[in-house]
Parts: C-alpha cells; sequence; structure tokens
C-alpha cells in the first residue's frame, strides 16, 4: 500500500486482535493516523462482517458497517486454536509496538498471551486490553455487549422524557465512549514508549469507562444523595438555569431545531431576534426564574414561533443574533446538505476491492501537518495475508500454502 | 515488564499544558491530567465561568463548590490572568514558550484578535502544538455559531437517532456532545504530541464537536451510504435490522426497567417458569433473523408477560447469574453501590483539605501495569498563582502585588 503524505503514527505497528466495534474504532483512529494496522480475525472473519447493511446482497466482504469501522487497516486470518497460529501471532507481536484486544476476561490469557508472555518476545511491547467489565471483580466473567452496558451504567436510565419509560438509544454509543478512549491511553502510552523506551499494560475496562464519564452524577450522589430522574432536553434546575433550551417542532415532517438559552443577554437576543411578539413582554417570561417555572408555557410559545419555519431558518435567525441553536439534523442531512460538513470534507470517497467506490466518515479533526486520511477500505477477508506473511514474517510460498492447507492461516 | 515507575500519572509526566477552555473543552485537559501531563487553567481573575455550572456542594452555589467543576478538573493546576490586558498577554507570551499544548474553545476570531493566533503562537514557541475545539470549526460557513452541548448533539447528528418517534428527539444524557469532543480532542493532541517527539515541531488542530458527533452515529450513515435509508430514532429499538440484535425495554413488576437483545433472551429460564410459549419450538427464531423479525410482535409480547412477573432485584440477580447480556436499567444509585465496582476500588476518596472531608470521585478508568491513577481535587481560583508566577517565573512579590491590583492577575 503506498503512503503519499507523512503521518503522526508512521513507523507504529499494530497487531489488532479487536472485533465488534469498541475495538476496531480504537485502531481506526490510529490507523487513520498512519499507524499499520494488522486485523487478525478468525477464519470466518470478525461477527460485524456479517452485520448490515449490505448493497445488493450479503458477504463478508459486502458490509456497510464493517467497511466504515475497519478502513486503513490490513486483513489477516488467522487460526489461533492452533499452536502455530499463536506462533505466527506472536512472531508478528515481537515486530510491533501495540497489541490492542478487546476479547472477554480471560481468553488473551488462555492463548498464552498475556502482558508477561507478551515481553518474552517483545520486552517494550504495549498491551491494552478492553475487557467489558475488567479482570478482577466478581462481574469479570459477564458479557460486556455494548449496548446492555449502557444499561448497566446508568446511561439509559437518565435518557428519556420525564414520566416516561427509558427511551435508550437504538446505537451503541458506549462502543465509542470507550474505543476513543482506549485510543487516548494507546496514544499516551506510545508517547511515553517513544520517549524512554518502555511499553506497559492497559486495562481499560468497558464498564469503567462508561460509568466515569457520568462522573458528575456520582460526585452528586455521594456528595448530595441526589437521584436524578429523565429530564428530556430540559437541564435540571440544580445544574443550570436554561430556558427555553430544547428540541422546538419546525415546519416539514418531522423536522426540529435546538434552542439553548442560558443568560440574560441570551433572552433579550432571542426576543429581538423573533420580533419581540408581546408574550415575551408577560412579566411571567422576562425572568429566569419565571421562565423556568413556566417552561410548558414557554415552549409551547416557542414551538408556535418555530412552526413557521425550516430548522435551518430558525438556526439563521437565531445565531445570527448571537443565540446558540441549531437543526436536529439527520444523517441524509449531514451527507446531502450541511454546507459545514462539505466545507470540512467530512464525507470521502473510497476504493473499496470488492465493493467499488464508496463513501467513509473522514477524520473528525484536522492535524495541519499530519491530517490523516483514507487510503484504502476495509480489507477483504484475508486480503493482505501474503503482504503479512512474505513482507513482515519473511515466510516463503511454500509455507504459505502449506498452513493454508493446515487450517493455520 | 511492570515496573515501579509505570503508573497512569506517568504516561505523560513532563508534558506541559495550558488550557483556556470553558466547559465544552475541559474533559480533555481532565484525560492528560489524569495521565500526568502539568495541565495549568489559566481563567480569568475573578474564575472561570463554567465554575456556575451545577451541581453544588450541598446544593450551595459558590465558585469553589461546583461539583462538575470539581470533576471535569482534577488533577489540574489554575492560574488567573487576563488576557484582555498588555501585561496579561506578555505574561501569556511567555507561558507560551515553555508549552507543549495549548488547549482551548475560542470564540472565533478573539485569539487572532488579540494577537493570539497560531501563527503568532508557533513563532514564540515551534514545538506548540495548538488544539482547537469548538462547535463547528475553525473555518466554513458556522464556524461564528454558538455551540451548547444540546447544540453539537443535534447538529451532529446524534439527537435524530434518540428518542421515541411519538416525542422530540433528545440528546442521550448528561453532556454527550462535549464528552465527545473532547474524547477526540485528546486524540488529537496526543497525535500531535507523539509527532512532536519525532520531529520536534507542533502543529494546529482543528476539532470541531460536529463533526465528532457525526463520527458515532453507528448503524445511521451505513445505511444512509450503501441502501439510502434515513435511520430515526425508535426508542429502546436498535436501528440495525440485521442478524438479530434487536434490543427493547420491558417492564418489571415494581417499576423497574429491563434492557433486552431479543436474538440472546434467557429462554431457559424462561421455560423453568413455564413463561416461554412455543419460543423453544420455533427453532426457527433463533437462527433465522428475517424470520425473527417478522415474528417480533409475537416474541415482544412473550418476553414482556416474563419480565412483568419479576422485581427488577429478582431480574438483575438472575441475569448476572445466568451471565445474559440481557440487563437491568440501573440507577445511579445502583450503580454507585455496585458491588464489582467496589471490590475494584473505582469510587475512591479524595482529600478535600478545606472541607476537612474526603469525597467519593469516579477514578479515571484506565489501569496501567496494575496501578490506578492519582486523583488530585479540581484547583481553586488562581491556587497555583504562586508557583507559577513567583516560582516558575521569577516574578518579585511586589511585581505581583503590582498586577494583581491592576486586575492582571
Amino acid at each position: 500500500m503506498q503512503k503519499q503524505e507523512e503521518k503522526a503514527l508512521d513507523g507504529v505497528r499494530v497487531i489488532d486482535f479487536t472485533w465488534a466495534l469498541a475495538g476496531p474504532f480504537a485502531t481506526r483512529m490510529l490507523g487513520d493516523h498512519g499507524a499499520e494496522i494488522i486485523k487478525i480475525e478468525r477464519q470466518d472473519g470478525d461477527l460485524t462482517r456479517r452485520v448490515p447493511p449490505f448493497p445488493e446482497r450479503s458477504g463478508v466482504n459486502r458490509g456497510g458497517y464493517f467497511n466504515n469501522h475497519n478502513r486503513n487497516k490490513y486483513g489477516m486470518k488467522l487460526n489461533m486454536k492452533d499452536p502455530r497460529g499463536a506462533e505466527i501471532a506472536k512472531k508478528l507481536i515481537s515486530k510491533s509496538q501495540v497489541v490492542v484486544e478487546n476479547f472477554g476476561s480471560g481468553i488473551f490469557e488462555r492463548w498464552g498471551f498475556g502482558y508477561e508472555e507478551l515481553c518474552k518476545v517483545k520486552p517494550d511491547i504495549i498491551l491494552v486490553s478492553m475487557p467489558g467489565f475488567g479482570h478482577s471483580g466478581p462481574y469479570r466473567d459477564q458479557i460486556g455487549y455494548g449496548q446492555t452496558l449502557q444499561a448497566f451504567s446508568g446511561w439509559f436510565d437518565l435518557t428519556g422524557y420525564p414520566g416516561h419509560p427509558p427511551s435508550g438509544f437504538s446505537f451503541a454509543f458506549s462502543d465509542y465512549l470507550s474505543g476513543g478512549f482506549a485510543a487516548v491511553m494507546t496514544l499516551a502510552a506510545l508517547k511515553q514508549w517513544r520517549k524512554t523506551g518502555e511499553g506497559c499494560y492497559i486495562e481499560i475496562p468497558q464498564f469503567e469507562v462508561l460509568v466515569s464519564m457520568l462522573g458528575t452524577n456520582f460526585l452528586d450522589y455521594f456528595v448530595n444523595h441526589r437521584a436524578p430522574g429523565r429530564s428530556g432536553n430540559s437541564l435540571p434546575p440544580h445544574v443550570r438555569a436554561a430556558a427555553p433550551h430544547g428540541a422546538y417542532p419546525c415546519k416539514g415532517e418531522d423536522r426540529w431545531c435546538v434552542i439553548t438559552l442560558f443568560t440574560d443577554e441570551d433572552w433579550q437576543a432571542f426576543c429581538k431576534a423573533i420580533g419581540t411578539p408581546p408574550w415575551t413582554r408577560e412579566s411571567k417570561f422576562t425572568t429566569i426564574l419565571g421562565r423556568l417555572e413556566n417552561a410548558e408555557e414557554l415552549n409551547e410559545r416557542v414551538g408556535s414561533w418555530t412552526l413557521n419555519h425550516t430548522p435551518d431558518e430558525v438556526m439563521s435567525i437565531l445565531q445570527n443574533a448571537g443565540v446558540a441553536a441549531g437543526a436536529v439534523r439527520e444523517i441524509r442531512d449531514l451527507v446531502d446538505m450541511d454546507p459545514q460538513m462539505k466545507h470540512f470534507g467530512f464525507y470521502v470517497e473510497a476504493e473499496h476491492a470488492e465493493l467499488g467506490k464508496r463513501l467513509f466518515e473522514n477524520t473528525a479533526f484536522r492535524l495541519s501537518d499530519t491530517p490523516g486520511k483514507i487510503n484504502w477500505a476495509a480489507p477483504l477477508l484475508g486480503e493482505h495475508m501474503d503482504f503479512v506473511c512474505k513482507e513482515i514474517l519473511g515466510m516463503t510460498e511454500d509455507e504459505i500454502n502449506q498452513y493454508i492447507i493446515d487450517g493455520v492461516l | 515488564m511492570m515496573s515501579e515507575n509505570k503508573k497512569p500519572e506517568n504516561l505523560l509526566a513532563g508534558v506541559q499544558v495550558l488550557e483556556i477552555a470553558n466547559e465544552m473543552g475541559q474533559y480533555c485537559g481532565k484525560m492528560l491530567a489524569d495521565l500526568g501531563a502539568e495541565v495549568i487553567k489559566i481563567e480569568s481573575p475573578g474564575g472561570d465561568s463554567s465554575r456556575r455550572i451545577g451541581p453544588f456542594y450541598k446544593d450551595t452555589p459558590s465558585a469553589e463548590r461546583s461539583l462538575r467543576w470539581w470533576y471535569h478538573n482534577t488533577n489540574k493546576k489554575s492560574i488567573t490572568l487576563n488576557l484582555k490586558t498588555n501585561d496579561g498577554l506578555d505574561i501569556f507570551k511567555k507561558l507560551i514558550k515553555g508549552a507543549d499544548v495549548l488547549v482551548e474553545t475560542p470564540e472565533p476570531g478573539r485569539m487572532e484578535g488579540a494577537g493570539l493566533g497560531y501563527g503568532v503562537l508557533s513563532e514564540l514557541n515551534p514545538r506548540l502544538v495548538l488544539s482547537c475545539i469548538t462547535g463547528f470549526g475553525m473555518n466554513g460557513p458556522y464556524c461564528k455559531y454558538k455551540a451548547s452541548n444540546l447544540v453539537g448533539a443535534g447538529m451532529g447528528g446524534m439527537m435524530s437517532i434518540v428518542g421515541d418517534q411519538d416525542k422530540p428527539p433528545i440528546a442521550p444524557c448528561g453532556e454527550a456532545g462535549y464528552l465527545t469532543v473532547c474524547i477526540f480532542g485528546a486524540i488529537a493532541t496526543l497525535l500531535a504530541l507523539y509527532r512532536q517527539e519525532a520531529i520536534g515541531k507542533g502543529q494546529l488542530i482543528d476539532i470541531p464537536m460536529q463533526t465528532c458527533v457525526a463520527s458515532c452515529l453507528e448503524y445511521a450513515f451505513p445505511y444512509y451510504a450503501y441502501l439510502g435509508t434515513n435511520l430515526k430514532r425508535m426508542g429502546s429499538r436498535l436501528q440495525s435490522f440485521g442478524p438479530g440484535k434487536n434490543t427493547f425495554c420491558y417492564p418489571t413488576k415494581d417499576g423497574g426497567y429491563v434492557y433486552g437483545v431479543t436474538s440472546a433472551p434467557p429462554l431457559d429460564w424462561m421455560e423453568e417458569e413455564g413463561m416461554v410459549d412455543d419460543l423453544k419450538e420455533d427453532e426457527r427464531l433463533w437462527y433465522d433473523w428475517m424470520y425473527r423479525i417478522e415474528k417480533e410482535e409475537h416474541v415482544n409480547d412473550v418476553f414482556s408477560r416474563f419480565v412483568k412477573t419479576h422485581t427488577k432485584k429478582e431480574m438483575y440477580d438472575q441475569l448476572l447469574e445466568k451471565r445474559s447480556v440481557w440487563s437491568t436499567v440501573r440507577t445511579i444509585e445502583e450503580v454507585a453501590n455496585d458491588p464489582h465496582l467496589r471490590e475494584r476500588g473505582f469510587f475512591t476518596e479524595v482529600k478535600h483539605p478545606d472541607l476537612g472531608q474526603d469525597i467519593t470521585y469516579a477514578r479515571p478508568p484506565a489501569i496501567i501495569d496494575g496501578k490506578v491513577g492519582r486523583l488530585r481535587p479540581s484547583p481553586k481560583i488562581g491556587e497555583h498563582n504562586e508557583e507559577i508566577y513567583s516560582g516558575r517565573m521569577g516574578m518579585e512579590k511586589e511585581e505581583i502585588i503590582a498586577l494583581v491590583s491592576a486586575g492582571v492577575i
């Protein structure tokens, strides 16, 4: 694979045993910025190769979900249950800086890949382990599945409308939080390695990542014994006085705009921007305490104004007056229409060996000198066996064929 | 190999970070500080306005008692400095010369206007990494737009996939937009620091909340890019119609909720209690996910009836006992008293000398070579003025007094 320009992580090789979403998202961040990610898959492939959407027909090499999360990686199949497979993996590790895994606790050690063992083949290795619940404690062996971790850690109970069941959320935000956090930790370890030549062993329980991201709520519980409830889009008054603060209905089918006011200046600017209708001068709305107390009526009033405008009109009218407002973008808005996303170049094309030209999410931030890039799409299952076996491991064609016949590769 | 000096707070030892960040960007600095970077917050004299965000210690508002501030600023230092004065700018420029990173959440154009754009700063210190966390990016049509957590969650597309269909879109609880941009911000900053270690030069990083949030939508992007399907909110139901992970929220007998994954229900337990209906006989349900979707209403009825006959506590105990991926929807209080977290020492006491009291915090979730990170309380307004201005910059006492009385520090 050609590398056109310099990237932040040029020269770093990562042996990536991760599967599903949290782990692959962590290594995607590293791969986008030049790390060479060798994705080791079971012979039937990462589970998410079977996850839709599939254009036309399904197939392990045809999934859009897998493609988006595994671009810029090298694909390698390996039978880790065969001792020779494990040997090959160790040889790869001996030529790498980082190993990442997100199996259930204990699996990696059962393979003989505990940190102490890996240090024997590569004394300065960085091992990043992302178990669901951690390598100790009573829930160590529970299954850490992102969706349910969100329920288990407190996120779901707080997400939803007051007086209604939790809405949960229909995607694994948890995997992005713990995958992102794992990327932070890996990079910090790499930074130390670059400076001191030392590796380390990092344990990142995904459950604890999720709990830590609600840290203020736990402080509030321990200090004030507060048991918070669901509050929709409103900020609870013990957190921050903000009204209006929420999503308001706009012109069009199921279209919404977010409006968030915090200060008195925000309120003045808001009133002026919507033409100072008489209700805004009613005394119950002129103070923040009044607006909080009469939030329901306030929201109706605001909604009756927003209904006459599209989300983009509301946003532009209010933003031009200095009020924080934003359309509730749907995915098709982001991809097709949002001018800021276009300006940033957030959606870009790359060529997939079987699917042809496809759209990808670009890196979300931009480094001025080493911006990162989508160089190629996700690998076909085992696509880069030759590259890995020959160029990194120095195997001959005959050796490779024998391993394939024996079911090792 | 395990070594004594490897601890979380040593990974970034020696890295100097300046932070001029409002509530949007403080978690980024926290992650760096928790890993041992010296993060010096620059606050305006009188303290940062985000100190006014609650909840507060014992619900008593004060700039030193915001629990939100406490949690987002652990392990940092604070100095006060008025960047609107010439003396303040001079001091800031001296600080920049010794810094590796400046994390900022600038209002558009403000830093350039003050003569503190990247061009000027990098001339003072070519090693400087400048991490700009904003709502929409440093340029482009929306770059001057104001952002809030909710605006970020809306404009990044996340709200469109959270909530119930018959109600307004909502954001995941807490500060989902801010957390997301901060995690990406920390990743970007560490990438640039790694690069800095290699070539001795820093760079400018553009970190918009909108693109960061838009990177975490899981199914929504590939479904639209591959099939043109515009996925929207559907309660706790998973976005994917794939092999099987449809998810739902089921109420318990006593007002609690269980989050269930339809592909992996506790069928044996249901059978033991005579409540499995025909779900075991109809084997096709468990290998043909299309068929399961056809039968979804029936399957959900059976699950709902089963969950409804149990208390939340019974569900909780049995689901863990059976290692099910199903989970109860736990409250903050339940998570705060979780035996697993207790055994792992996750909630940890931090001394607050001024209160004469230990406060319980969620510790940083990563463990390095078996060691957890040190946690120091957030700084008070200007707590480190003397250490930095006199100790490090060598200012005389009289000089400091003069600057304080002139409103510079």
